[in-house]
């Protein structure tokens, strides 16, 4: 049996290139995979959902559109949603009448990549009302 | 210097060519598999919030008409307001075919989907039930939704009363308030008590104690010549959601 340093068929480089092919695989592997915007604007679609629904539970939503409490609105949202994240409500009625007074934002938005949602929200007050509400989202900071 | 060809090389360039080009394969395997992993489809979880919204807003709904009907509105305010509801849900997805159904709960004890039952027991319930189907088609998924909605709102009262002396005696109240079966907070609370005459009679204690947990306490003193005997007393609540329940019971006698 020949002695790894007396082979002289290449075993040593073949163990080389093999190595070299690993460490490149591991090197194209480690390499942060670029968030795709459809999964960022997914995340914020869910996000903007969840906060609509949230305050939408207890009624709390409808009943600050009831009172056109446009500033407790504002304060609410901000509550909710993380500060990294910009919003503008926009409240309509069923004839789709803007009801806001004033913009229910966070400040101006600040990326061209801005997600909207839609949300029905009923009252459950006595007096029945349907407000259409359109939640516009996005990232701040991200590229 | 000699100058070895290809063929003649015996230091095994074939081999490392060979293993780069499977190398090369194994990397272009691993990029496609890590490609797919991210376009797994996520219809299901945006439907689920879709019909999560919907939900929401048919609860709305039901409270919404069953607090109309408990302020002297009318078992037609039901079928009005869902109808509206569906209008303004179908007006508003652009995502998706929406088919929906709410059918009033017609199975005893309710009607036209109301249950309203102010009885003489110290317990008073007012209750609304729909049932809920959607379907929803969408151009990469179908989903359906078909759930039972209900809003209840119940109070118990019970008392005591104390003969002071001959002509006047202590009431004492206990009001427990409850929605969906969990302890809530009560809007309003007004009491009545039967006089003499057999006529009920608005009763303004000093003050109302809150627990805090949906439990009530009050006292208050009144004429006994004026009052009916067995001594009904009776108390009319409207919870924060607007929904107005009444309960009347006996008042037993502990001292």
């Amino acid at each position: 049996m020949k002695n790894l340093k007396e082979d002289k068929k290449g075993v040593v480089r073949v163990i080389e290139a093999f190595l070299a092919s690993v460490l490149l695989i591991s090197c194209l592997a480690m390499i942060p995979g670029q968030p795709s915007f459809q999964n960022s604007t997914g995340n914020l679609i869910s996000t903007g959902q969840n906060v609509l629904l949230s305050l939408d539970s207890n009624g709390h939503l409808g009943t600050l559109i009831d009172n056109r409490d446009w500033t407790n609105l504002t304060t609410s949202m901000e509550s909710v949603l993380p500060l990294t994240t910009w919003f503008n409500l926009t409240v309509f009625d069923g004839n789709m009448n803007v009801l806001n007074s004033f913009p229910i934002s966070n400040g101006g938005d600040v990326n061209n990549k801005i997600v909207s949602i839609d949300y029905i929200c009923a009252s459950q007050s006595s007096t029945y009302s349907i407000y259409i509400l359109q939640l516009q989202l996005s990232k701040v900071g991200s590229p | 210097m000699k100058n070895r060809g290809f063929r003649n090389n015996n230091s095994g360039q074939v081999i490392v060519v060979t293993a780069l080009m499977v190398a090369l394969v194994l990397l272009s395997s691993a990029i496609f598999v890590i490609g797919t992993e991210k376009d797994v489809p996520t219809a299901t979880n945006s439907a689920n919030s879709f019909f999560s919204a919907y939900q929401q807003a048919a609860r709305n709904t039901l409270i919404s008409a069953l607090a109309n009907l408990t302020n002297s509105g009318n078992t037609g305010v039901l079928a009005a307001d869902f109808s509206q509801l569906e209008s303004a849900i179908a007006a508003n997805s652009y995502q998706s075919i929406l088919q929906m159904n709410f059918v009033p709960l017609n199975e005893a004890p309710y009607q036209n989907g109301f249950y309203v039952s102010w009885g003489t027991n110290g317990q008073g319930i007012s209750s609304a039930c729909v049932t809920c189907e959607i379907n929803s088609t969408g151009t990469d998924s179908t989903s359906n939704l078909e759930t039972t909605i209900e809003a209840t709102s119940q109070v118990d009262l019970s008392g005591t009363y104390i003969q002071l002396d001959n002509n006047s005696m202590q009431i004492n109240l206990t009001i427990s308030l409850s929605n969906d079966g969990l302890p809530a907070l009560a809007e309003t609370i007004s009491l009545n008590s039967e006089n003499a005459n057999r006529a009920w009679i608005s009763v303004l204690p000093p003050s109302i104690t809150d627990f805090g947990n949906g439990t009530y306490t009050t006292s208050f003193t009144e004429q006994t010549d004026q009052l009916f005997f067995p001594l009904q007393v009776s108390a009319v609540c409207q919870d924060q959601r607007g929904i107005v329940t009444m309960a009347n019971t006996t008042c037993t006698s502990v001292g």
